[in-house]
């Protein structure tokens, strides 16, 4: 979209998947203000893959639900196998939803951005961008 | 009359074998208030909880409770005994002596009333109702003898069921009313009332003894009583005579004393009963204490003198009632028997006509009360404490031989050495005395003892006793005095006075005929010849006097064979002649009988024996005259006398003669040898009898033992039936609760053996009625319960309910299993109940549940975040708070609304035209038109159409159409190239100001854009036509 400012190369690419566009909006502006740049926001599946294939991609945002009963699995799946990390937001409870990502990191909606900031500072840390 | 509250009769219930419906039958009958307090006590096994309070009160409105230690009786309050417990009382208190376990009341009855005799006097009651045996006899006794009331049941169309118990106190005639159960509450409660009213009456007698009417009637009865029973109660109490003469005022329902005054003088038998009444002398041990020392002291001693030990002293005791005078003359015997060296044997003949009581004396049993006039020394030495009673021990009860007997009608015991014969003539009329005396003077042995009650004479017979103690009443029989004629009345009443209806005619005729009898007595002896009365045996009846002459004692046992005691001579003329008379039944003579006298000298004798006139055929009797033959002749005389004619001849018929008369008597001799020999088996016989007689009191005893336990086992049938009964019932609800019960329960015992299951259980196990008793893990399961034995086993050892949930067919069904400790009346375990609940329902709703609040968090949560995130965004683009409130407000409106609107729908779907709606509505419906189909859009999508068509109703109320009157807005959607997966809705707006493009996007439109793309599924199109601002976005359907 045409009004995120111009990255800098050594900005780390967020990708943020989240169906409601307010929030996804919203979340884009805040990454943008902490100092990332941000890949999408895709609202769906496939459009969260298509957008990994295209783009390099750092680190992800999953929103666990994806509006239609859609879940964003799939996406962690597929980010898991490049070995690219990432965290879950969420309004269920976090932990009896994601049994196949027991361990990854979840934050509970509304997000607070000073949490967001930590853990994807700790995420960032251990994982070197490529 | 006002109630004194202390005095109120105690009423002493006993009721055994039947006693239930008795209660029943008493308690219905009784009036609301009898002022009375009642005990009731029965014969019940004690090791038995028994109901009969909870019984008793179904019947009547009286607090009923079970008896308890020290409670005080009270007005209309019902006791009941408790199992295993003997009931006394003592100044109004029960008192409960329990007893152990071993030991056994057997009359309880008994020891209640008379210690309620005790305690209560004349304001105790005692009622005895059905039931076996003679429980209650003793107690009847003791509360009459004390001047209570006393009550039996008698026979009506309701029972009793078991008549012995107060038939016996009935026969003992103690009983003021025999009346039927339901009738006596209310002679209680007219007794309860009188018991006032006595008091005053007696207060009343204690001042003005002389004024009074009562005093005056009292006088009145006085007088009859010395007039017709010739005995004094002038010097009574007037309190005491008041009170029995008003119990007989009650028996015969009289309420006036005059009115009894006139019943007594026109009814003899009342004077009777009344005498009888005031003379209440229930035998009791040792009755008249100094009596019966004066017995011990001299009469006693006197019987065992120059006895040995092979000899018998018998003793007869008739009208022995319940035995209490038997036991305590067997114990001064016994205490004398002690100190002799040669013991001989002893019998006691206690003899009554009624079966009740004697059976009461065979038991030797009494209760404690009773034994009051016993000394401790006695008591330790003779009875056996055994439970609440004593018992005589075997070294007394062995020396008593107890056999129903009637004074009058039966012959009389004989060779006695005591008669004891007290207070049974004042039942007797004088006609039936005059008879008794007599026979016991021919019972007892010469010189034998006669032992009468205080209030009781040898009257007239003062020829036949010499009085030893005159004031004690011990007599002696007189061993000179001539045999009247009355005593062998055994031979068929022959008296010598004729029986006469009146005793006043009677007393001047006997003067008359004793004038004449003296008369003709002093002729008889001083001119008749000698003789003797015979029956048809030979058997003397009577002897006149001077007979001595013609007859002399014979060796051995005294007889009255008068061919034995006729002196030689005269035996064998006197047997053909009395042959000859009996065959004949005429007068036959024989003269010159040569009778050898004891000096030698020979009298010759003209021999009569004629029939007695007037005397019946069967049993004749003969007089057999003696008459002399001019003065007697010396020996030589009298040979010489016969022989005047011819010699030779003569001398040889003499010779031969004499030879016969001495084969003759020889053969006598051996005759009378073998007599003795016949006599002497027959005494064997006799006593072989007696022998049979003790065994045959033995089974009595038995037999009464059995019955009593035979009463016992019907009276716990009885309650066993109700538990059954009771037991049938609970079955049955459990059957039918098991057979309505969805749940499946199965029972198991230690071994995990089924013990009983529901039906519902088949839905679990493979389980056929038929498998109760075999082991659970037998039986195919439905359910995988691969840890049911572990379960159970930790169930035994813990005692505690495990409970788990099971899924069975694959997750499809869910069992709640749930095993319970099965614990019996001990609190230990002794089986497991297993119980499998089909939860499966239960779950998948606590699942959706479960699902149900998730979505709800989530859409809590997201919901907040959009609205943070709104407000954020719309802070960032509001250049003041107001344009902020003016821009987020309406936001949260709109979102709001949508969310009613799916709300709704249940969030399923909701109508394009619906939202559409929705959002123009406040901006004016009418300057909108909308068309197109029917499209439902699913609720994301709904959502984010919503906010988009607000940002642009929003941005046209601004800004657009909307903000000039003239303005419109059309909005419509079809299908894309009419395919149904998506939709293109336009927006446009007419006759509003001119448009121009704004220079930088607002968040309005922004959101417009970004929702579309991001979620509706197209690209929106925005052109800022000058003619009006026109949008299309496409919406990609599912």
């Amino acid at each position: 979209l045409n009004d995120i400012p111009a990255a800098k190369p050594e900005r780390p690419r967020v990708l943020i998947v989240e169906d409601e566009w307010i929030l996804a909006d919203a979340l884009a502006d805040d990454l943008n203000g902490m100092g990332y740049d941000v890949a999408g926001p895709a609202s769906s599946v496939a459009k969260a893959l298509v957008l990994i294939e295209q783009e390099n991609i750092d680190i992800a945002i999953l929103d666990v639900s994806l509006g239609s009963g859609q879940k964003s699995f799939p996406i962690a799946a597929v980010l898991a196998r490049r070995d690219i990390p990432f965290l879950f937001i969420t309004g269920y409870q976090a932990a009896d939803l994601i049994p196949d990502f027991a361990g990854k990191i979840v934050i509970a909606k509304p997000i607070l951005l000073d949490t967001l900031k930590r853990r994807l500072g700790e995420i960032l840390s251990r994982h070197p961008a490529h | 009359v006002s109630r004194n509250p202390e005095l109120f009769p105690i009423v002493g219930i006993g009721a055994s074998a039947g006693g239930i419906e008795a209660l029943e039958g008493f308690f219905r009958g009784m009036p609301a208030d009898p002022g009375a307090g009642f005990v009731v006590v029965t014969h019940l096994n004690p090791e038995r909880e028994s109901i009969l309070h909870e019984i008793i009160s179904r019947y009547t409105t009286m607090t009923v409770q079970v008896a308890a230690d020290g409670a005080q009786v009270g007005r209309n309050c019902v006791y009941v005994l408790p199992a295993d417990a003997v009931l006394s009382i003592q100044g109004g208190r029960l008192e409960i002596k329990r007893l152990e376990s071993h030991q056994r009341e057997r009359k309880p009855i008994d020891i209640f009333l008379s210690s309620l005799a005790k305690d209560a006097g004349e304001a105790a009651v005692s009622v005895v109702l059905s039931g076996g045996d003679s429980d209650g006899t003793l107690g009847t006794k003791a509360v009459k003898e004390r001047g209570g009331l006393t009550l039996a049941q008698a026979h009506n169309g309701n029972g009793p069921a078991h008549p012995s118990m107060p038939d016996s106190a009935i026969s003992t005639g103690f009983v003021d009313f025999a009346v039927p159960a339901d009738e006596m509450g209310t002679k209680i409660a007219q007794f309860a009332h009188s018991l006032d009213m006595l008091e005053a009456i007696a207060a009343k007698a204690g001042q003005d003894d002389d004024k009074t009417a009562e005093a005056k009637a009292r006088r009145e009865i006085c007088a009859i009583l010395r007039n017709q029973v010739g005995h004094d109660f002038s010097g009574y109490k007037p309190k005491t005579f008041t009170r029995r003469v008003q119990r007989r005022m009650q028996v015969l329902q009289v309420d006036t004393m005059d009115a009894y005054v006139e019943c007594l003088r026109q009814e003899p038998k009342e004077v009777g009963a009344l005498f009888r009444d005031l003379l209440i002398n229930v035998t009791n041990f040792f009755r008249d204490a100094d009596a019966f020392e004066k017995l011990s002291e001299v009469v006693i001693p006197k019987m065992f003198e120059g006895r040995g030990a092979n000899d018998t002293v018998r003793v007869w005791v008739p009208g022995c009632a319940t035995g209490e005078e038997v036991f305590s003359i067997a114990i001064l015997l016994r205490e004398h028997m002690d100190t002799l060296k040669a013991i001989p044997r002893v019998q006691i003949f206690a003899t009554d006509i009624d079966e009740h009581a004697l059976s009461v004396a065979r038991a030797a049993r009494y209760p404690e009360a009773l034994l009051d006039t016993v000394s401790a020394e006695r008591r330790k030495r003779f009875f056996i404490p055994d439970g609440g009673s004593y018992v005589l021990n075997k070294e007394v009860r062995d020396l008593c031989i107890f056999s129903p007997h009637s004074v009058i009608r039966d012959p009389p015991f004989s060779r006695i050495d005591l008669v004891s014969c007290r207070n049974l003539l004042i039942y007797f009329g004088a006609d039936a005395q005059d008879q008794v005396i007599p026979i016991f003077h021919y019972s007892l042995k010469p010189g034998g003892y006669l032992f009468l009650g205080t209030s009781e004479n040898v009257s007239q017979f003062g020829e036949l006793f010499t009085p030893i103690e005159k004031k004690h009443r011990i007599f002696r029989s007189r061993e000179d005095s001539i045999v009247p004629a009355r005593v062998p009345m055994v031979l068929g009443g022959f008296r010598a006075t004729p029986p006469s209806a009146d005793s006043g005619t009677r007393r001047s005729m006997l003067s008359g005929v004793a004038l004449r009898q003296a008369v003709e007595v002093q002729v008889l002896e001083r001119f008749a010849p000698a003789f003797v009365v015979a029956n048809r045996d030979g058997e003397v009846v009577y002897f006149s006097a001077r007979t001595g002459k013609y007859i002399e004692p014979a060796i051995g046992v005294p007889t009255r064979q008068l061919l034995t005691i006729a002196r030689r001579g005269l035996r064998l003329d006197l047997r053909t002649v009395l042959r000859e008379a009996v065959e004949n039944e005429r007068r036959v003579v024989r003269e010159h009988l040569a009778v050898e006298g004891d000096d030698g000298r020979v009298q010759l004798v003209t021999l009569t024996i004629e029939p007695v006139a007037d005397r019946d055929a069967d049993d004749p009797l003969f007089i057999v005259l003696f008459t002399d033959e001019g003065p007697s002749l010396s020996r030589e005389d009298a040979l010489n006398r016969p022989q005047i004619p011819a010699p030779g001849e003569n001398e040889l018929l003499e010779r031969e003669l004499r030879d016969t008369r001495e084969r003759l008597q020889s053969l006598i001799e051996e005759y009378e040898t073998a007599l003795e020999e016949l006599k002497s088996s027959n005494e064997e016989l006799v006593s072989v009898n007696e022998e049979l007689q003790s065994t045959n009191e033995e089974l009595e005893a038995s037999k009464e033992e059995l019955q009593s336990l035979n009463e016992e086992l019907q009276t716990v049938n009885a309650e066993l039936n109700g538990k059954i009964e009771a037991l049938d019932r609970a079955n049955s609800d459990l059957q039918n609760l098991f057979e309505s019960s969805e749940i499946a329960t199965v029972f198991l015992d230690k071994n995990l053996v089924i013990r009983s299951f529901t039906p519902a259980v088949s839905q679990v196990f493979n389980v056929l009625p038929g498998d109760r008793g075999r082991p659970l893990t037998d039986l195919s399961s439905r359910l995988p319960l691969p840890r049911l034995a572990e379960d159970i086993r930790s169930v035994f050892a813990t005692g505690k309910t495990v409970e788990h949930r099971i899924d069975a067919e694959g997750g499809e069904q869910q069992y709640l299993v749930r095993l319970l400790p099965y614990r019996d009346f001990e609190r230990s375990t002794h089986g497991v109940i297993a119980t499998f609940i089909d939860v499966t329902t239960l779950s998948k709703f606590q699942a959706h549940q479960q699902v149900l609040i998730a979505e709800l968090n989530h859409r809590v949560k997201n919901m907040l975040s959009i609205v943070l995130a709104v407000a954020e965004q719309t802070i960032k683009s509001s250049v003041s708070l107001d344009a902020f409130k003016a821009a987020y407000m309406p936001r949260v409106r709109a979102m709001a609304r949508s969310y009613e609107l799916l709300s709704r729908e249940n969030w399923k779907a909701a109508a394009i035209r619906d939202i559409v709606q929705q959002e123009i509505e406040p901006f004016g419906a009418d300057r909108v038109l909308v068309g197109g189909p029917v499209v439902l859009l699913k609720p994301e999508q709904a959502m984010s159409l919503g906010m988009v068509l607000h940002e642009l109703a929003t941005n046209a109320a601004k800004y657009g159409a909307l903000s000039t009157p003239r303005g419109t807005v059309q909005i419509s959607w079809s299908f894309v190239d009419d395919k149904a997966d998506s939709i293109l809705l336009r927006w446009r707006e007419r006759d509003g100001p001119p448009v121009k493009k704004p220079k930088q996007k607002g968040f309005g439109l922004k959101l417009v854009d970004g929702e579309s793309t991001h979620r509706l599924g197209g690209e929106p199109t925005i052109e800022f036509a000058p003619e009006g601002l026109s949008a299309s976005l496409k919406m990609k359907l599912e």
